[in-house]
Formats: structure tokens, C-alpha cells, sequence
């Protein structure tokens, strides 16, 4: 039985997800791309109209590089705090603890939930002025801020929410940690090396590998956050919440204008795929992968 | 099973699975097809009890309706659609109702694929981005429906587009300031008083001043731009924002940078409560904690919100005449319907949603299910009912007498998304101070512009 008997029934089995991929993703993309160089509307057919769209976005629109900005600083605020939220909790739920399975679950949870529309909304009752939170920093005298009224508070808030799912990351940091010999640990031990040392020596070095996926999936997920700024903030005030993704539903369902949508996805598109490349680039440097290379 | 069965059933499921997508394309295109051809059919215009008699007669018919609303509205609706499918036995309708939020984005969305309702609520200002783009919507003068009932006057204001009915208004009314009384006695306000906007803005700072947990009033953008600063335009002029004949403004940068300035007085004076408190309860002041507790005095507000507004506090709310300029050329507020009902032009069953529609707006027991909560209708048929059961509070009835001696005539273009977007971004950068009203209001002017000659 070879190869050619064979490919045929291969092919029949992929084509349930080839054709899924070819209509909900390949064509999608591919239309945007052209949609991008039209005035394409929603309800109208669109005129081709070359660069325009691209041009009126960096000479145009002021709104553009202020989301932009806005978008950057969201992914700067919340990827680290993100990231060594997962990373604290997942070295807790690593010691031998009782009932440590409920804890692993009970603190997944949040991802579960956290980029819900209902969670959202909750999010904005807690956050606002008069709502639990400040409730709660009352009881000790504390005046608490107006935490999505302020444009310098606003986004920080939404940057909370996204910090309290760090569930998925936790996961990997877990199995991360799970990985490092203890041989290793007790190494350190028998040299006299504290806790601390043993920290930023083996167990930072050994984690990089998941830091570096960590770090990738969580900027591409950032940079492209949409639920949590449309829902809590609608973008304000003062546009100090308007992330990429809030202006390119705006533009598209809102102003109608698909067309300049399209290309504003495609430049956040080259933006997310240059910030990869850089990381990856720079991955060499301090990524350790523990089989002979580093 | 054997390997052969196996074999055999993974092959068909992959053939279920690829028609079944290529159905989907085959079925959109036929419905195209038929609908277009209704839709000529439905142009030689069917009586109306022609319509109601094959209704009656003909095979089951399944319409859709979307509207958006509140709870007291969704109840209300499921009621009344109950009733005429008990007078239709052979229709059968379902309901699409969802809060205002994504409703247009949906509707929008819809119509661009091909998979609309048969009937949807939509606004006044909707309309030329929906038929400016194409021939979306019916237009109802060719189909069974009785406009004849509409108010004089108010299907030119509120329902024409390019000489073509394309939405019955359900609902007439316009703007008055809802007051809480408790807070009107404690601090002087005159509810008989025809305030200016500078007479609110000392009253308002005075009141702030005295006590800084307390505001006159509050808003979000929304009402910012609908209910301050384009009143505050019209005032100036007499006229609708935009001229449809010209496609030109009616106003000038200076009108427009004086409106901005008043909106920025209110927020320095202490008059309005700060932006960013307020506007996290956008699209229902009614929420607003400080409005429930009684810590602010008024809020402008649309006379179909009245129950709205008063269930909302424990204090007896009453209204009041809207804030003027001085010599002002007209209230600046609208006595029309800004919201009703629109059919799909490429409904299968276009007279049936004709039926339904006629039904909803012009029958007895329909208005009479209805009450208040899809709005005031415009018709003498809502009139008779709902003004002589007593249905419509005194509270509306004020308001609307309120406001509508010396109201203005708008057109569906000055309601337009996107101009409405671009001045709501500006109140919100002079708000923060990012542009001063000058600079403001020469932005508003060069994009306004834009957009209307692209509308032309």
C-alpha cells in the first residue's frame, strides 16, 4: 500500500477544514486586502480607489495614530503585568499544596469567563464612580479615582481585566516549571544558593522558552483587544480607551466604511507581524532551550 | 463497522458538508432573484384589504420583525404580535429585539448580506446612509399600508427619502428638560421659566458652588450633541442643520464655535456633572446614581422617555421649556417622529409585512396593546385611543406641549452617522481641552464638508 493509493482518501478527510479554511479564512483575507483599495461600504459596492484609504490613514485621520498609540500602551501596560501575574500564581500552584488541583482550576476560571460580554459589563459596574470598588476603598476613607471616567485611569482599568485572565499563560508557566529538573534545585542547594539566586539562575533561564511563546501569543492577543474597551469604555473618554480594534469595528459598522477598515486591519496586520519577527529576532539572545542549543 | 463503512460514511459526510455550503450561495441567489420580482409585483400596489383578505386565506407566511427597546417595550410588542397572529392565523411572526446597543451595526450588516427582517425599527437619521447606498427599504406608498392617518406634516419630516415613504413613524415627540421637583424647589428653579442657556449656567453654578456633590444637570455624548449643541445651532438659524437641496450647512464656524463654548461653560461653571462620571452611564442617564439620589436637578431628554425618567427617581419629576439663546429663531428642537417602522424591499412576503405594519400603526387594538411603549404614534387612530384611555401620562402631554409651538422641521440628512460621530468626537476633545472651541468648530466645518460631498 503506498503513497498514491492512499493520498486520495488523505485529501477526501482534510476537506472538511480545507474548505473551512479556504471560506471563513483564505477568502476573508484575501477580500479585505482588496476591499482595502476600494471606498467599499457595508450596503454600496465599492469604487477602486488605489492607495487612498492607506494614504488618508497617516495623513488624514488623527484618530488613526492616537489608537495606534492608545493600542501600543495597552499592550505595554498589560502584557507584563500579564505575564508576571501567570508567573507568580503558576509558582504558587506549583509548591505541594492540599487540594492544589482546586486551586489550578478555581484560578483558570477567569480566562474562562474574563473576555465575556457579560463580564465586561460587570467589570463596568464594579469600575465605576460609584460602584463596588470605590464602595469598597470608602469603608477604609479611601476616595477612590474615577477609574473609567479619567482619561488616565481608563485604560489601566481595562488593562486590569485582562491581567485578572492570566489563566492560560499560568497553565504553560506551570508545565514550565513542572519541566525544570529539581536536580537542578537541590545543585543550587548543595552550593548554597538562596532562594532568590536559585530564582533568576534556573528557573527564569530554564522558563524562557515559555516566556518567549508567552510574550508572543499575549502581544498579538493585546494588540488586537476589542471586547473590553468596546463594552466598559466604548473607546472614551476622549478617545483615551480607543484601541485598533474598537476603531476598526467603528469605521466598518458604525461609519460604514469598510473599505478604510480593511486597510487599517491590513496595516495593524504588518504591525503585529514586524513586532513578531522583532521578537522573534531577539529570542536568540535570551531564549534558552535546554537540548544543546541556546 | 467495517474499514469500507467507514470509508463510505466519512465520504458523505465531506459531500453533506461542501453542498451544504455551496447550497447556502444557490438559495441567497434564488432569493434575490424571487424577491426582486415581489418586489416589481408588490410596485402595482395591492389594495389593503386585498391584502388583509389573501393574509387570511393564503399558506402559512413566517415574517420577521427587529426592533430595539427595554423590557416594558419587548413585553408590549410579544403582546401585540400575539394579537395579530390570533387575527392571522396563517402568519406567523418572529421577534428580533435586542437593546439599542450593535442594534444598527446588526441591522446594517444584514441588509449588506441579504438577511434582514421583513419589518425592522429604525431611525430617521438611518435612512440615507441605508437608501443612499441602495434600494434597501419599500417604499410604503406602493404597498398596502394607510399613511393617510399620519399627522399632516410628518411623514415629509420624518419618513421621505428622494420622494419615497420609506418609514412609518411610531413615535412623535420632541425634547423638553425632565426636572426633579424636590431638587427645583430646593434650589429656586422656576419650572414656568423659559431659561437661556447663560440663565441655566448661573443658576447651575450656583448651586454647585453651594454644595459640590450637587449639578444642575448632566448628559452623555449622545444627548450632548443632539440635545446642546445642535439645538443651540438650530436656535441660530430656524432650519434644519443641513440643507438636502444644497447639501450645504446652514450654519456657520462661528455658530458652531459659540455652541462648543456654551457646551464648555456648562463643565467649567460646575453646571453639567463632569463628563467622564456621567458618560459611564451613556444611552441611560436614567442611571445615572446621582439622578436617582436626587443630586442633580434636570436632565434634557426626549418627551417619549418620560415614564423612563420618573420610575427611575423617588421624587415627582415634572418638565420644563428648553434653554434658549436670546432672539432665537426657533426652539431648536424637533416635534417629529425620529424612530419607526421600515419593510425589507427584498422581503419575500412584502405585502404580508405591508399587513403587519398597517396593523401595528393603524389598528384600534394594536395601539391600544401597545400604549406608549413603541412611542407616541403620529396617527388620529393613536390619538383617539391612547389621549382619550388616558394612556398618555401628563407628564408627555406637557412635554410635548412644551415643545412643540415654534419646534423645527428636520431632514433625514442633518441626522446623519457620521456627521453625528464627527461633532460627538469634538464636544469631547473641547470638553478635555485637546482643541479650544475655535479650533473646533473649524474642524467640524472641514469635515462636514467632506462628508457631504461625498453624500452628494
Amino acid at each position: 500500500m503506498g503513497y498514491s493509493k492512499n493520498w486520495k482518501w488523505g485529501m477526501i478527510f482534510i476537506l472538511p477544514w480545507f474548505l473551512g479554511f479556504c471560506i471563513l479564512q483564505a477568502y476573508p483575507l484575501i477580500m479585505s486586502l482588496y476591499y482595502s483599495f476600494t471606498d467599499f461600504s457595508i450596503l454600496g459596492s465599492g469604487d477602486f480607489v488605489g492607495l487612498d484609504n492607506y494614504i488618508r490613514l497617516f495623513t488624514k485621520d488623527k484618530y488613526f495614530i492616537k489608537s495606534l498609540t492608545v493600542t501600543f500602551k495597552y499592550a505595554l501596560i498589560s502584557v507584563p503585568m500579564k505575564l508576571l501575574m501567570a508567573l507568580i500564581v503558576a509558582m504558587i500552584l506549583n509548591m505541594k499544596l492540599k487540594a492544589i488541583n482546586l486551586f489550578r482550576t478555581v484560578y483558570y476560571l477567569p480566562s474562562i469567563m474574563g473576555g465575556s460580554v457579560a463580564i465586561s459589563i460587570l467589570w463596568k459596574f464594579m469600575f465605576m464612580k460609584e460602584g463596588m470598588v470605590n464602595g469598597f476603598l470608602g469603608i477604609f476613607g479611601i476616595e477612590g479615582p474615577d477609574w473609567l471616567g479619567n482619561q488616565n485611569m481608563s485604560l489601566i482599568t481595562i488593562c486590569l481585566l485582562v491581567v485578572w485572565q492570566f489563566g492560560s499563560s499560568m497553565v504553560l508557566f506551570l508545565a514550565g516549571l513542572q519541566n525544570i529538573p529539581t536536580d537542578l534545585y537541590e545543585a543550587a542547594d548543595m552550593d548554597g544558593a538562596g532562594k532568590i539566586m536559585q530564582f533568576f539562575k534556573i528557573t527564569l533561564p530554564m522558563l524562557t522558552p515559555v516566556i518567549f511563546f508567552n510574550l508572543i501569543m499575549q502581544i498579538i492577543h493585546a494588540l488586537q483587544e476589542f471586547t473590553s474597551a468596546a463594552i466598559i469604555t466604548g473607546g472614551g473618554p476622549n478617545h483615551a480607551t480607543y484601541l485598533m480594534g474598537v476603531k476598526i469595528y467603528e469605521d466598518a459598522f458604525r461609519s460604514l466604511k469598510m473599505g478604510y477598515a480593511s486597510a487599517t486591519s491590513w496595516v495593524l496586520f504588518v504591525i503585529i507581524l514586524l513586532i513578531t519577527m522583532l521578537i522573534f529576532r531577539s529570542s536568540d539572545a535570551w531564549v534558552f532551550y535546554n537540548d544543546g542549543r541556546d | 463497522m467495517t474499514r469500507k463503512g467507514s470509508k463510505a460514511i466519512a465520504v458523505a459526510m465531506s459531500m453533506v458538508m461542501a453542498f451544504g455550503i455551496a447550497g447556502c450561495g444557490e438559495s441567497a441567489a434564488a432569493d434575490t432573484t424571487q424577491s426582486a420580482a415581489e418586489t416589481t409585483a408588490a410596485e402595482s400596489g395591492a389594495a389593503e384589504t386585498q391584502a388583509a383578505e389573501s393574509a387570511a386565506t393564503e399558506e402559512p407566511v413566517t415574517l420577521r420583525y427587529a426592533w430595539w427597546g427595554s423590557d416594558n417595550r419587548h413585553e408590549a410588542m410579544l403582546a401585540m404580535i400575539e394579537a395579530f397572529e390570533a387575527k392571522y392565523p396563517n402568519i406567523t411572526v418572529e421577534a428580533e429585539y435586542q437593546g439599542y446597543d450593535g442594534y444598527y451595526e446588526k441591522i446594517m450588516t444584514e441588509l449588506s448580506s441579504g438577511t434582514a427582517p421583513d419589518v425592522m425599527q429604525i431611525e430617521t437619521g438611518w435612512i440615507p446612509d441605508i437608501q443612499g447606498a441602495g434600494d434597501y427599504l419599500a417604499d410604503l406608498q406602493t404597498l398596502p399600508v394607510d399613511l393617510t392617518t399620519l399627522k399632516p406634516g410628518l411623514l415629509d419630516a420624518s419618513g421621505m427619502y428622494n420622494g419615497e415613504a420609506n418609514l412609518f413613524p411610531c413615535t412623535v415627540g420632541s425634547s423638553c428638560v425632565y426636572v426633579n421637583t424636590e431638587f427645583a424647589s430646593a434650589h429656586g428653579i422656576d419650572l414656568s421659566k423659559v431659561y437661556s442657556w447663560d440663565e441655566l449656567m448661573e443658576l447651575g453654578s450656583a448651586i454647585h458652588s453651594e454644595n459640590e456633590d450637587l449639578y444642575l444637570m448632566t448628559a452623555d455624548t449622545d444627548i450632548l450633541n443632539k440635545l446642546f449643541f445642535q439645538p443651540y445651532l438650530v436656535q441660530n438659524t430656524g432650519v434644519a442643520l443641513i440643507d438636502e437641496e444644497t447639501m450645504e450647512m446652514t450654519f456657520t464656524e462661528q455658530n458652531a464655535a459659540d455652541a462648543f463654548q456654551m457646551i464648555l461653560d456648562m463643565y467649567e461653571s460646575g453646571t453639567l456633572e463632569p463628563f467622564g462620571e456621567a458618560n459611564t452611564f451613556a444611552g441611560s442617564m436614567n442611571q445615572d446614581q446621582r439622578w436617582i439620589n436626587g443630586e442633580i436637578g434636570a436632565i434634557l431628554g426626549y418627551t417619549g422617555n418620560a415614564p423612563v425618567y420618573q420610575d427611575s427617581t423617588t421624587a415627582a419629576v415634572d418638565v420644563m421649556a428648553f434653554p434658549r439663546i436670546e432672539n432665537a429663531k426657533s426652539n431648536g428642537i424637533t416635534y417629529a417622529g425620529n424612530r419607526g417602522a421600515a419593510i425589507n424591499a427584498n422581503s419575500e412576503n412584502i405585502d404580508t409585512a405591508a399587513l403587519f405594519v398597517d396593523y401595528m400603526m393603524n389598528d384600534e387594538e394594536a395601539i391600544s396593546i401597545l400604549g406608549t411603549n413603541l412611542g407616541f404614534c403620529p396617527t388620529t387612530t393613536a390619538d383617539k385611543v391612547l389621549l382619550a384611555d388616558g394612556t398618555v401620562g401628563e407628564l408627555q402631554t406637557k412635554g410635548i406641549e412644551l415643545a412643540q409651538p415654534d419646534s423645527y422641521v428636520t431632514n433625514a440628512t442633518s441626522g446623519n452617522t457620521d456627521l453625528a460621530t464627527t461633532s460627538k468626537d469634538l464636544i469631547e476633545e473641547v470638553v478635555y481641552g485637546e482643541v479650544t472651541p475655535e479650533e473646533a468648530a473649524a474642524e467640524l466645518m472641514e469635515k462636514y464638508q467632506e462628508i457631504l460631498d461625498l453624500l452628494k
